[in-house]
């Protein structure tokens, strides 16, 4: 840990510190049923999006030896499929298809250079991820962020194993240990080491969670604001220092508001600006049917290309032609305001504080690439900036500042959540609340079933083993949260179904002593999440 | 679905597999039974297997479960017998039979010595099976029982929830309301607004209103009193 911090120049006194979290997730879509699954989709454009750029971003950082500290969360269920070898290639078949594109887009667009200059700005970022996806990481792109991690750069942190929303699971302790064990040990096959930190899913925690996170090695954790506002007792620093919980000694960070806000509040934030790009207009949807017909859902569906062309412009209904180079000088520019503002803001607490405060800043890692085109080469001024730039504040990750200040106040935090209205209503709802019913049921069976076959046959423990995968992918809290949210439900609803069915059926030939092993090395293929994982977890 | 005060009265528990009555019991684990419809599916592509969805819409076991939504509302879901809830319709019938919810806060050493717990009662449809019940206190835990009453107002236990739900502080509630903590969801851009359906049980009529706290920056940093300190318990 001292040489990291040598290394990255966190070694001298700062004024403040900001700690920057990106949280990478994406629910397990995988579909080898089909040629084409729509829902595979969601990674590829990650990829393109974000993941690659921010690789490529972290990597010249690097290279041009700018001292940084960044922490990452990649999911179990992320990185399943980034090491997945049918979606490496389906994803290399995107690239390629999507490179085709941007080259007709050039040549489409030759006489109107104002849409040509971003046809080739598409055209080289996709040569761009082809190339490192392919040449540099050889398909796997999780071996660029265990470099970078074991350089020094990154803190990657695990999550949930499924991302299951922790506080529906309070009522079957073993299951919320299930989810946090298997991460843990997904983590370490991906890393070759154990997690320091979590980004619980959807930053969901309860009183009396952090002795589960403690019994699986887990020394932080991030809560929403009023998680720690609403802490037992109220904490000295409110949320610019971590708090130790009282049941076991595992730290929390409180995410700092106004950092947040900057970034995204559709009213204040940086991304609405209107140089930047629009995300809704894409030609998938605008061009002629017969032009985009190969580069859409095979049956005709349109969806996103990730080709746009156009800026958010503001209130004009006509929207005006993107200028790159105009939308990175404003990126520049929100860059260098975010810092000025957290100076002063860092300046502001630590005359208030006994020690230098730390701001957290933790935000969904597909906001930068994906939703916000420009957040990459935002976050890259960003860093930039606060190394060359000014002294006063410096970035950290929380393992490193818990090293140096690891004195903190004993709090519980309170029951909270990063969700819309800050607890639970966005996976409670009237519109998702009938899965509960069914995954208390299922926990329920998995415990009684994983202390009850204490020593199987094999294909017993593979359906047992199997059972506990059906259950952690039901758990996600993609489904809920689709279901909520009104798009794709019919996707959402589906899966969980079938995990609950999948894990119904398998439980009753377990019970009835006559197992399908047909039905159990098909799913066993299709949902291959956890190679290792071992029921046993449940008892 | 009527809220009601309750009244007090003496807790029985109902044996829902022969309908006796026996002293109050814990809360039993789920099963199965009934089928819950499921969705069509337009499939995109060529589709070489696909896994069934039919799933119990019931587990034909008798339990109930409640889970704190925010600091306003709890969801409550819980599961009877095919059998007993057609008794029950019979019995409400010709007896006037009620299936009630019942909650009941629990004490903590935040109340005062002579704070008496208040206690709610719903009555429920028997064909309800889940419910968003709008709590009048926050922070506060709940105990959930569900029961029976008899035209003779006894109340008879049929099962308790097996942990108290524990409604977390109600002031970010008041906050969720502006537009600074909408934004707090980066999932979603635009944030739907805080919905109170007809699917909600107001156990009150009216509610008491909740000072609101703003939090500002000096706020959030006032002194605090520091009742213990540690220091990390290992090397970092």
């Amino acid at each position: 840990m001292n040489t990291q911090l040598t290394k990255t120049g966190n070694d001298t006194p700062a004024l403040g510190y900001i700690a920057l979290m990106l949280h990478a997730h994406l629910p397990f879509v995988r579909h080898p049923e089909n040629d084409y699954m729509m829902e595979e989709n969601w990674l590829f454009e990650a990829m393109t999006e974000t993941y690659l750029p921010l690789l490529a971003m972290l990597e010249n950082c690097v290279e041009d030896q700018v001292p940084l500290r960044l922490t990452l969360s990649l999911t179990p269920t992320l990185c399943t499929m980034l090491n997945d070898s049918l979606l490496q290639n389906r994803y290399l078949q995107h690239c390629n298809k999507m490179i085709e594109l941007a080259e007709k887009e050039m040549e489409r667009t030759a006489k109107t250079p104002t849409y040509h200059r971003t046809a080739c700005m598409y055209h080289e970022k996709l040569l761009s991820c082809r190339y490192i996806f392919e040449q540099r990481f050889g398909g796997n792109i999780l071996k660029g962020f265990k470099l970078l991690q074991d350089s020094g750069i990154l803190e990657i942190i695990t999550c949930g194993a499924t991302h299951g929303y922790l506080p529906t699971m309070q009522l079957n302790p073993n299951a919320v240990h299930a989810q946090l064990a298997t991460a843990v040990a997904s983590y370490h096959s991906f890393f070759g080491r154990d997690p320091i930190g979590i980004w619980l899913p959807e930053c969901g925690f309860y009183p009396g969670l952090e002795k589960h996170l403690a019994t699986v090695g887990i020394r932080y954790f991030f809560t929403e604001t009023h998680g720690l506002l609403f802490a037992d007792p109220q904490p000295q620093h409110g949320v610019y220092a971590p708090v130790y919980c009282k049941e076991a000694p595992v730290a929390a960070f409180g995410r700092d508001a106004e950092s947040s806000r900057a970034v995204w509040s559709a009213q204040e934030g940086y991304p609405g600006h209107p140089a930047y790009r629009d995300f809704y207009r894409d030609i998938g949807f605008d061009l002629d049917i017969d032009y985009i017909k190969p580069y859409i859902d095979p049956i005709g569906i349109r969806i996103n290309t990730g080709i746009k062309y156009y800026r958010i412009t503001g209130d004009d209904k006509q929207k005006k032609p993107y200028d790159r180079s105009t939308a990175l000088r404003i990126a520049a520019e929100h860059a260098g305001n975010f810092m000025f503002n957290r100076e002063t803001q860092a300046r502001y607490l630590a005359s208030i504080m006994d020690r230098p405060p730390l701001i957290v800043a933790p935000y969904d890692a597909k906001l930068f690439g994906h939703w916000w085109y420009e957040g990459p080469e935002w976050l890259n001024f960003l860093i930039r900036k606060i190394a060359f730039e000014q002294q006063s504040i410096k970035l950290i990750t929380p393992s490193d500042y818990l090293h140096l200040y690891p004195e903190n106040q004993v709090c519980e935090p309170s029951f909270s959540s990063w969700g819309e209205g800050g607890y639970s209503d966005v996976w409670i709802h009237e519109s998702n609340d009938w899965i509960y019913r069914h995954l208390h049921h299922m926990e329920a069976e998995m415990v009684e079933a994983a202390k009850l076959y204490e020593t199987p046959e094999a294909l017993q423990k593979r359906t047992l083993n199997q059972m506990a995968r059906e259950l952690m992918l039901a758990e996600s809290s993609d489904w809920a949260f689709i279901m909520k949210n009104g798009t794709m439900v019919q996707y959402a609803v589906r899966r969980t179904k079938e995990h609950i069915a999948n894990f119904l059926r398998l439980l009753d030939d377990l019970k009835k002593n006559r197992i399908d092993a047909n039905f159990v090395n098909l799913l066993e293929s299709h949902n291959n999440i956890f190679p290792e994982i071992d029921y046993r977890v449940y008892a | 679905m009527r809220p009601k005060h309750s009244v007090p009265c003496q807790e029985h528990t109902v044996d829902v597999d022969n309908g006796t009555t026996a002293p109050c019991a814990e809360s039993q684990s789920p099963q199965n039974a009934g089928q819950q419809p499921h969705d069509s599916i337009v499939f995109t592509g060529q589709t070489r297997y696909q896994f069934s969805t039919d799933i119990p819409r019931y587990y034909n076991k008798t339990y109930l479960c409640v889970l704190a939504r925010n600091p306003n509302q709890v969801f409550v879901y819980w599961d009877l017998p095919a059998f007993f809830r057609e008794k029950l319709k019979r019995d409400r019938d010709l007896h006037g039979t009620q299936l009630i919810l019942r909650l009941t806060e629990v004490l903590s050493a935040a109340h005062g010595a002579d704070y008496l717990p208040e206690r709610y009662d719903i009555e429920l449809d028997s064909e309800c099976s889940t419910l968003h019940v709008a709590t009048p206190h926050a922070p506060v835990c709940y105990a959930l029982s569900l029961g029976i009453t008899t035209e003779r107002n006894t109340f008879r236990l049929i099962c308790r929830a097996a942990s108290a739900a524990g409604v977390p502080q109600h002031d970010l509630h008041e906050q969720a309301q502006t537009k600074e903590m909408q934004t707090g969801d980066v999932r979603s851009k635009n944030p739907l607004p805080y919905r109170n359906d007809n699917t909600v049980v107001n156990i009150r009529s009216v509610n008491e209103p909740y000072a609101r706290r703003a939090i500002a920056a000096e706020d959030r940093i006032r002194p605090a009193t520091i009742t213990s300190w540690s220091t990390s318990p290992g090397k970092w």
